[in-house]
């Protein structure tokens, strides 16, 4: 049976460190806006370029511009600002928390938009609503359910930037969501996310992708593979293999390299694993990609491991054709 | 004239450490002034670049600053007039401090070029990387662990050195804590992981040995002779900075054990400086760090700037009750300013949270006062006022509570 194989990169990517400087300038009246502007979109480029030579089928803008995975979004949003700073994971890396000051509704959709530079067809990131509504911080005096934010966050906040990126060139959402994987979730918000998921899906004529990152997708496997989306990820660093089931009936996005280690993998070792990966889920098409984000490592690794992608993402396809 | 340190301090301050109610202390980092980064990098200095130096050299009362003044105007500096600005910023960051107010003091770090780059750059077993976001637009260089790792030569003694040397106020010598510098790099040396065909929990498990056999060697053989050769030379209090202490919510017996590696045994004041994280994670395993004097954490960041003191008013300090019961009774350095706001804290704000702080503990006698983090992300300008209002806010308290 011939199985599709396709690869990209998804989340937030590497800034070089010219672009890091010029942004440190801006912030202390030493370079002016014309120059960082000029600065990202080298960055695009570049990132673009590496795409391209790497052979990924989707191009992303990696957010070069999002500080975080929640930032632009609360900054668009009525009734959401960014606060403190909240430590993301396990990492040394850290997000300012989107606190809830009222009804969450996505005001500037301009804000989200992606950058044209990018080559089509494209893929866009954003936050799970679940992840988005367990993270966020709720204004003193509002008390309002978690599971009912979700909702909130999916219809009027994701669906809308969605619908954006879409319009913009973009078939596939990529919805990073590493909670689920790393906090007990109950069922009832299991099924609040399923809800939630069919609804933002529903007419967005793009792929839905959930993928799972800093934990052990094991022991949800079957939550997640129930989950009204065309693909489900994992971070195959933390998951094994075996735990995946079999017959597949959605897509897999199989996380193979490792975003968080500064040590560049093989490609033969990869493809392996990407393979185990394939045998088996079977699922009826296949994501190449990281287990997380690239954003946790130098650009230069990052760079030496997207080409690593591109290649593990080709070779797996002529074995699966 | 040229700036040396010498043997021993003129003012080097005696008696108890840490027992003064409210006792107000910095934390860390303080940025490089413009004047200091560019001379040591070779570029051009601007008018303003030397008046900067010229208008804060004179409102902190930097004594013979004007002998910089002249330095500055020189142009292209030779690497002894650059090692001599990097002192002459050091005397202005100990003048910063104490000019704003403060008991006990330190430079800034404005030796360092940054809390963990500075230390793995002077131990054996890293090499750097590139760069890595830690938050927002700021980042920082990250290493890679790539031998057994081991201390080149002490790396805080020459800046403690010199600082004694001009210090009025107490010393307080920051020292990046063993977990926060193993977590802060890649591990390419004790549990490399690149086989993803293996089982994971058997990768796990790999990865779980190999962190612990780094952060406790980190502390053994890179801190604790830091540690050791700062007390020979004088040292009396040292911050041991752990801000990734709490990353890995399995991992805080192993933090308290790279502490107490590093201290035990020494004669010596030692503190933990924790920030920005969940608090609740650190209980109960912190109470094994009998070792610890004073822990100095950060709350104003997850605080209202409403007035009050009630439990209501203050959310950000609602973990305090369990610093209050910790077994060895160590103090607490309250963070009552925010370090990624230019808001400036009016003394009002701080009096409450530190009033806050005073009821929680049942008396001021364990309540210490410092700002939640080091204030490098600020201009001087806003972490001078910060600074101020802080110990103005302490004196309110102080008249609050009749001391």
């Amino acid at each position: 049976m011939s199985i599709p194989v396709s690869a990209y990169l998804h989340g937030i990517f590497p800034r070089s460190d010219a672009l890091i400087a010029a942004t440190r300038d801006l912030e202390r009246g030493r370079t002016d806006r014309a120059a960082v502007e000029e600065r990202f979109a080298r960055d695009t480029d570049d990132l673009v370029a590496l795409q391209r030579d790497a052979g990924m089928d989707l191009y992303s803008d990696g957010l070069l511009s999002w500080q975080d995975i929640f930032r632009p979004l609360a900054d668009a949003s009525d009734g959401l600002e960014p606060n403190g700073l909240v430590r993301w994971f396990d990492t040394n890396s850290f997000y300012r928390v989107p606190v809830v000051t009222g009804e969450p509704a996505l005001s500037h959709p301009d804000r989200v938009a992606v950058d044209t530079i990018v080559p089509v067809p494209r893929v866009a990131t954003l936050p799970s609503p679940l992840l988005f509504s367990r993270v966020a911080h709720l204004a003193p005096g509002r008390d309002v359910d978690r599971d009912v934010l979700l909702r909130r966050l999916a219809g009027e906040v994701l669906r809308p930037a969605a619908d954006v990126l879409v319009a913009g060139g973009c078939s596939l959402v990529h919805l990073e969501e590493p909670w689920v994987v790393t906090h007990d979730v109950a069922p009832a918000s299991w099924e609040t996310l399923g809800d939630a998921l069919e609804a933002f899906g529903a007419g967005l004529g793009a792929r839905v992708v959930l993928h799972t990152s800093f934990g052990d997708a094991g022991p949800v496997i079957d939550r997640l593979r129930a989950l009204p989306v065309d693909a489900i990820g994992v971070d195959l660093v933390e998951t094994d293999v075996e735990s995946l089931g079999g017959d597949w009936s959605t897509g897999l996005v199989a996380g193979c390299v490792n975003g968080r280690s500064s040590l560049v993998e093989a490609v033969d070792v990869t493809l392996k694993v990407a393979r185990a990966a394939v045998d088996r889920a079977r699922p009826p098409f296949v994501y190449v990609s990281s287990g997380t984000s690239f954003d946790l490592l130098p650009r230069a690794v990052a760079i030496e491991k997207g080409r690593v992608l591109g290649e593990v993402a080709r070779r797996l396809g002529e074995e699966l054709r | 004239m040229t700036q040396s340190a010498g043997p021993t301090g003129p003012a080097r301050a005696s008696g108890a450490i840490g027992v003064t109610p409210l006792l107000t202390h910095e934390v860390g980092s303080l940025a490089k002034p413009a004047w200091r980064v560019k001379a040591v990098a070779g570029r051009p200095l601007t008018d303003d670049d030397i008046e900067d130096a010229r208008r804060w050299g004179s409102r902190l009362g930097v004594p013979g600053h004007t002998q910089l003044l002249e330095l500055l105007g020189r142009g292209s500096l030779d690497a002894e007039e650059k090692r001599q600005v990097k002192l002459w910023s050091s005397r202005y960051g100990l003048s910063f401090f104490e000019s704003a107010g403060l008991d006990v003091v330190y430079d800034g770090e404005q030796q360092r070029v940054e809390m963990y780059e500075w230390a793995v750059r002077h131990a054996r077993g890293f090499e750097l990387r590139g760069t890595v976001r830690s938050f927002d637009n700021k980042y920082y260089a990250k290493a890679a662990v790539t031998g057994d790792v081991a201390l080149d030569a002490p790396y805080h003694n020459e800046e403690f050195a010199f600082l004694r040397d001009f210090a009025k106020a107490e010393l307080k010598i920051p020292v990046t804590g063993a977990y926060t510098l193993a977590d802060w790099s890649f591990d390419e040396h004790y549990a490399p992981e690149t086989d993803l065909t293996l089982v994971a929990a058997v990768r796990r498990e790999r990865r779980r040995a190999g962190r612990r056999r780094l952060v406790l060697e980190v502390a053994r053989n890179v801190i604790r002779p830091n540690l050791e050769a700062l007390i020979d030379l004088g040292a009396r209090w040292i911050q041991i900075d752990e801000p990734g202490a709490s990353t890995e919510a399995d991992e805080l017996d192993l933090f308290v054990e790279s502490f107490n590696a590093s201290v035990e045994g020494l004669d010596g004041y030692f503190s933990t400086h924790l920030c920005f994280s969940d608090y609740d994670l650190f209980f109960p395993s912190i109470a094994e760090m009998s070792g610890c004097r004073q822990f100095c954490v950060g709350f104003a960041n997850d605080d209202t700037r409403e007035l009050g003191v009630s439990a209501e008013a203050r959310p950000g300090y609602r973990v305090l009750p369990k610093f209050r019961d910790l077994p060895s009774a160590p103090a607490l350095g309250v963070g009552v300013l925010d370090i990624h706001t230019d808001f400036v804290e009016p003394p009002e704000l701080v009096r409450d949270r530190v009033l806050y702080a005073v009821d929680v503990f049942g008396g001021p006698e364990r309540v210490h006062v410092c700002p939640d983090c080091g204030l490098r992300t600020r201009s001087w300008d806003v972490a001078y006022a910060k600074l101020r209002n802080m110990v103005a806010g302490v004196e309110l308290a102080k008249d609050a509570l009749g001391i």
